[in-house]
């Protein structure tokens, strides 16, 4: 009598231990019917677009066509779009260093945070050459229709320095050319 | 003896008048020169020279011609040799005392004819800060305050500077308006000048049009 006590005891224990350890792994799912899910797509509609990267070279505009992927989230258009202008940037040695975007942030008011890795600006270059540089950042985001209204420079998530020009305070994506 | 000292003292009341006006035609004013860099900051390369030198010893040859040819004006550096300047130290003791400020900046160019530029503070939305009564500005707005008389200095620095006899020396751009970082909290009529050297040396050229533009702007603001 003993034995069968001990075999059954057993046995419970070890059913238990099973399903316990199949909940514990999501073998076994439990759904409550009076709940309804929806299922949420995994990505928004992403299509190919035709871009345009405004720069200042040689004491005038210069404009690049590429395309690049679009998708609904302006955060991911922006840091796409930041990324292809600092690598023509790169081509054409405008920036004396490869800089990248790290990460782009968009607050509620419109403000983009644009995070770098290094400084976009070259301590050596004119003041005017230095804005020419960020008017040309803000051209390409604002006629390529990502709807923002101010962006604030970063460079590791700190606040962006230099010696000539402040960026305590964001910039307008209107900039300050007349 | 008493027609001559009637006419004695109709000569002096006449002149009184006269002596009193070209005593005090000119109030004293003060005139703060930033010169870029200082202790820690080297600023650019020009040759084998930095920028923070070259703009002390340009800013001490002007505060020398300023006050050579002038009497009321009074020029002070913002730094010595191997000083620091802290972040708006320099916006306290111009708003103190400088009836003008000028932040001085050179860079290293081989255009054959430097360019000059000057730009003054702006944040932008400048149309909106007309009101009434008591307002108060917070420190990257203070320029707002004089706004009108930085517009006219800066273009009456634009217009001394393109004078025909400069003309061989430099070309002038400007003025813009940017959010210049030495310029922020300046309440008194403020003005950067970044003017191009072609070797550490030329920037004597530069001095006494910066100088003769300085006496201009202050007997303009009389």
């Amino acid at each position: 009598m003993n034995v069968r006590l001990y075999i059954l005891i057993s046995s419970i224990t070890f059913l238990s231990a099973i399903i316990f350890f199949a909940l514990y792994n999501q073998w076994i799912v439990f759904r409550s019917p009076f709940i309804v899910h929806h299922i949420m797509p995994q990505s928004s509609v992403i299509q190919k677009k035709q871009i345009t990267l405004y720069y200042f070279h040689g004491d005038k505009w210069k404009t690049e066509k590429q395309d690049i992927l679009w998708s609904e989230c302006r955060e991911k258009n922006i840091f796409q779009l930041i990324n292809a202008w600092l690598a023509v940037l790169d081509e054409e040695h405008i920036t004396t260093k490869k800089v990248m975007l790290q990460s782009a942030l968009i607050s509620v008011s419109g403000c983009a945070y644009l995070s770098f890795d290094h400084n976009i600006l070259n301590k050596e270059e004119t003041i005017f050459n230095k804005w020419m540089m960020i008017e040309g950042l803000l051209k390409t985001i604002l006629l390529n229709d990502i709807a923002i209204s101010q962006v604030q420079f970063l460079i590791q998530h700190h606040q962006m320095h230099d010696a000539h020009l402040d960026f305590s305070l964001p910039w307008s994506i209107h900039g300050f050319m007349k | 003896m008493k027609y001559y000292s009637f006419l004695f003292f109709v000569v002096i009341t006449i002149t009184y008048p006269f002596s009193v006006q070209e005593k005090y035609y000119y109030t004293q004013r003060i005139v703060v020169i930033d010169p870029a860099g200082d202790a820690k900051r080297t600023g650019r390369r020009i040759g084998d020279s930095f920028e923070r030198g070259l703009t002390l010893q340009c800013a001490e040859r002007i505060k020398e011609i300023v006050e050579e040819r002038t009497h009321h004006i009074k020029v002070i550096i913002t730094r010595m040799p191997g000083d620091n300047v802290y972040d708006l130290q320099n916006a306290t003791l111009a708003n103190r005392i400088a009836d003008c400020f000028i932040n001085l900046n050179f860079y290293y160019t081989q255009e054959i004819k430097p360019t000059i530029f000057l730009y003054q503070f702006s944040y932008g939305n400048d149309f909106a800060s007309h009101q009434s009564g008591i307002v108060l500005h917070s420190y990257d707005q203070a320029y707002k305050i004089n706004k009108n008389v930085i517009d006219h200095i800066c273009l009456l620095f634009k217009k001394e500077l393109s004078q025909q006899k400069y003309h061989a020396l430099c070309t002038v751009a400007g003025p813009y308006s940017l959010p210049i970082k030495p310029l922020i909290g300046i309440v008194a009529p403020s003005i950067t000048c970044e003017v191009g050297l072609k070797s550490k040396e030329s920037w004597s050229y530069c001095s006494e049009p910066l100088a003769q533009a300085i006496i201009a702007v202050m007997e303009e603001l009389e």
